[in-house]
């Protein structure tokens, strides 16, 4: 039983994706390994730029064109997908995977009923007819909480709010019962109490229906309410994982603890926020070893020189020279 | 919408008055007439005034013109002096030739631009979409009577598959085997433009979000183009086949005298040569009324297909 509840959903393995510039081929994201157990959240978090959604679009098949995965391995539901014709992964992915983005005024078709578009996958996967169809979007729009969904059936999308728009987008993630959602910043362009709103909806499905969610922020905040696990990217690569809590409490990168320096705490008001010095470097200029080191204030001359090792334990690690202590560096 | 069409056909009534009256004018300011055109150029003066004096044209200019609004209105369109026929049967016979060429032209032309569109569309910053692009400024920019005679040598003179003009004896096969080649030349600039624009709109809703939701959701790329993205961008792309009915039939003219086949393109080129001015009114006024019906329809399913239109 034990055995069977750690078996991950969702597993990806050493991956690398590159990129395309001038003829010559640069790896953009490297090395990126995590898994995700069914019925938890993690939180995939990095500044802009890091690779956090190009991941993200790795896994959905989503990469755009110029990027592919040339390394490592997803594993879906004990299913490499990698290998597979782009039809098969198409329709495994339609089946256990969905996906909801940053911008819901523009996710939605302008042109088509929202009961279409909830059920498209649906119907495709498993041919409903059009009044099974029609019962099988009505449901979703009141899983997803749209009120009166039986009369919204028929509206357009800008007939709708923003923030009942990602309803409806999350709604048509939902179509196949997925058992992965992919939540791609899916809060950053709505109101606060709307982005609460929808934060608590992800929860309840990932309660309610066991749903593994990947969770892509650069809202740390967000985590600390919401995640179970957490991963940090910086410059392609993974710098540090593990539960949200030993996270939280004792970040072990001091790329992560300047990360949680920046958030503003209400209960700590006269604590100066702290911001960190520099840019990400680009993806076709990576400095070598370790990248986070030409803006690292701990940075000694070995982190520029060797990579840095892997430290801390299963449940909670990092890759760093200076790790820092359990009351921060 | 009845208001909006009421609106729209009160403005074109007025648009098309000043239209044949711009006409007018200008076919009676060119030098010579037609009685030039019949009695040959070298006819004495005294032929020339007696003829005028029979066809009425000695009369002051304002007068004519207000006789030929008299007989517009009771819906005669006047006699032909070349052909002496009734400019109104003359056009019947001449029309539907047209027709046929005209609309096999567009139609071809909607399916090609659709297809290729999507394909440029999809294909966007790749190799393939760039092809397009260079083709489609190629076949642009090619003339009518370029491409005719170059259709004409490959298949009537090299492979000897189709006639090079002419429309054939009745019946199906034949009609269709002549109109083959001129609607393959007509078809070929206006695909070219056609395409060029729905494929600069696919390639804009390909950028959209909603394309990406759509592939997250697993859909294949055909479902997408022709479920979504065709449904969006074909919206201006009504509105473009519209405003382009006109320029259709003037390219028309190009290709039916390259290839001989006697349509109103053909005959608005020759009522032209020998200034039969009744004709060459009506068919001015009937491509006035193609303009203004070809942008009312546009207009009229761009409403049907705009779904935050037809709401309001």
């Amino acid at each position: 039983m034990k055995a069977m509840a750690s078996t991950p959903l969702l597993s990806v393995e050493g991956l690398r994706v590159s990129g395309r510039r001038d003829g010559r081929t640069f790896p953009v994201i490297e090395e990126v390994s995590f898994e995700i157990q069914p019925g938890r959240l993690l939180a995939l978090v990095g500044e802009s730029g890091c690779g956090k959604s190009l991941t993200a679009a790795a896994i959905l098949g989503l990469l755009p064109w110029g990027f592919a995965v040339d390394r490592g391995r997803i594993i879906l539901e004990g299913q490499e997908v990698l290998g597979l014709s782009r039809t098969d992964w198409r329709c495994l992915r339609r089946r256990l995977v969905g996906a909801v983005f940053q911008n819901p005024l523009s996710a939605l078709n302008p042109s088509l009923p929202i009961w279409r578009q909830v059920v498209e996958a649906a119907q495709l996967s498993f041919g409903l007819d059009g009044r099974a169809a029609r019962a099988r979007a009505l449901e979703l729009l009141e899983i997803v909480g749209v009120p009166e969904a039986e009369s919204r059936l028929d509206d357009y999308p800008h007939q709708f709010s923003g923030g009942m728009r990602q309803r409806v987008a999350i709604g048509l993630a939902l179509a196949c019962d997925p058992r992965l959602l992919v939540a791609d910043e899916p809060t950053t362009s709505l109101d606060l109490i709307t982005q609460a709103e929808i934060l608590r909806l992800l929860q309840r499905l990932q309660h309610e229906r066991g749903l593994a969610i990947l969770f892509i922020t650069h809202d740390l905040s967000l985590v600390a309410e919401y995640a179970d696990d957490v991963l940090v990217m910086y410059a392609g690569r993974t710098v540090e994982s593990g539960g949200v809590r030993p996270f939280l409490d004792g970040p072990l990168h001091p790329y992560s603890h300047a990360l949680l320096g920046a958030i503003p705490r209400l209960e700590a008001p006269e604590v100066r926020l702290t911001d960190i010095e520099g840019v990400p470097p680009s993806p076709f200029d990576y400095p070598p070893a370790c990248r986070f080191a030409p803006r690292c204030l701990q940075a000694i001359a070995r982190c520029r020189s060797e990579d840095p090792p892997r430290v801390g334990d299963e449940g909670h690690w990092a890759y760093c020279h200076r790790p820092c202590g359990p009351e921060g560096a | 919408m009845w208001a909006m069409i009421m609106r729209r056909l009160s403005v074109s009534v007025i648009s098309l008055a000043l239209l044949v009256t711009l006409v007018f004018f200008m076919i009676h300011a060119t030098p010579g007439g037609p009685a030039y055109s019949i009695l040959g150029s070298h006819a004495s003066p005294e032929a020339v005034a007696a003829l005028n004096r029979q066809m009425g044209l000695d009369r002051p200019l304002l007068d004519q013109y207000g006789i030929w609004w008299d007989h517009l209105l009771e819906g005669r369109l006047g006699y032909s002096y070349i052909q002496h026929v009734g400019v109104s049967r003359l056009i019947g016979v001449y029309l539907d030739r047209t027709l046929a060429l005209d609309l096999g032209a567009l139609a071809l032309a909607i399916l090609v631009s659709l297809v290729v569109g999507l394909l440029q569309g999809y294909w966007a910053d790749r190799l393939g979409g760039r092809i397009i692009g260079f083709l489609q400024i190629v076949f642009y920019a090619m003339p009518v009577f370029f491409t005719g005679i170059l259709l004409i040598y490959v298949f009537s003179i090299r492979l000897d598959w189709l006639p090079p003009g002419g429309v054939g004896h009745p019946g199906w096969v034949g009609r269709l085997r002549h109109l083959t080649l001129p609607v393959l030349t007509l078809a070929l600039p206006v695909s070219a433009g056609f395409s060029r624009y729905f494929g600069h709109q696919a390639r804009e809703e390909y950028r959209q979000d909603y394309v990406r939701t759509a592939r997250a959701r697993g859909l294949s790329e055909w479902r997408i183009a022709t479920r979504h993205v065709l449904r969006n961008a074909v919206r201006p792309f009504v509105t473009l086949v519209g405003m382009m009915i006109p320029v259709l039939f003037v390219g028309g003219v190009l290709t039916e005298s390259v290839f001989n086949y006697p349509g109103l393109g053909w005959l608005l080129w020759r009522s032209a040569l020998d200034q039969d001015y009744p004709t060459l009114s009506a068919i001015t006024l009937l491509i006035g009324v193609l303009t203004i019906l070809g942008n009312l329809v546009a207009d009229l399913l761009n409403s049907i297909l705009d779904v935050r239109v037809r709401y309001e």
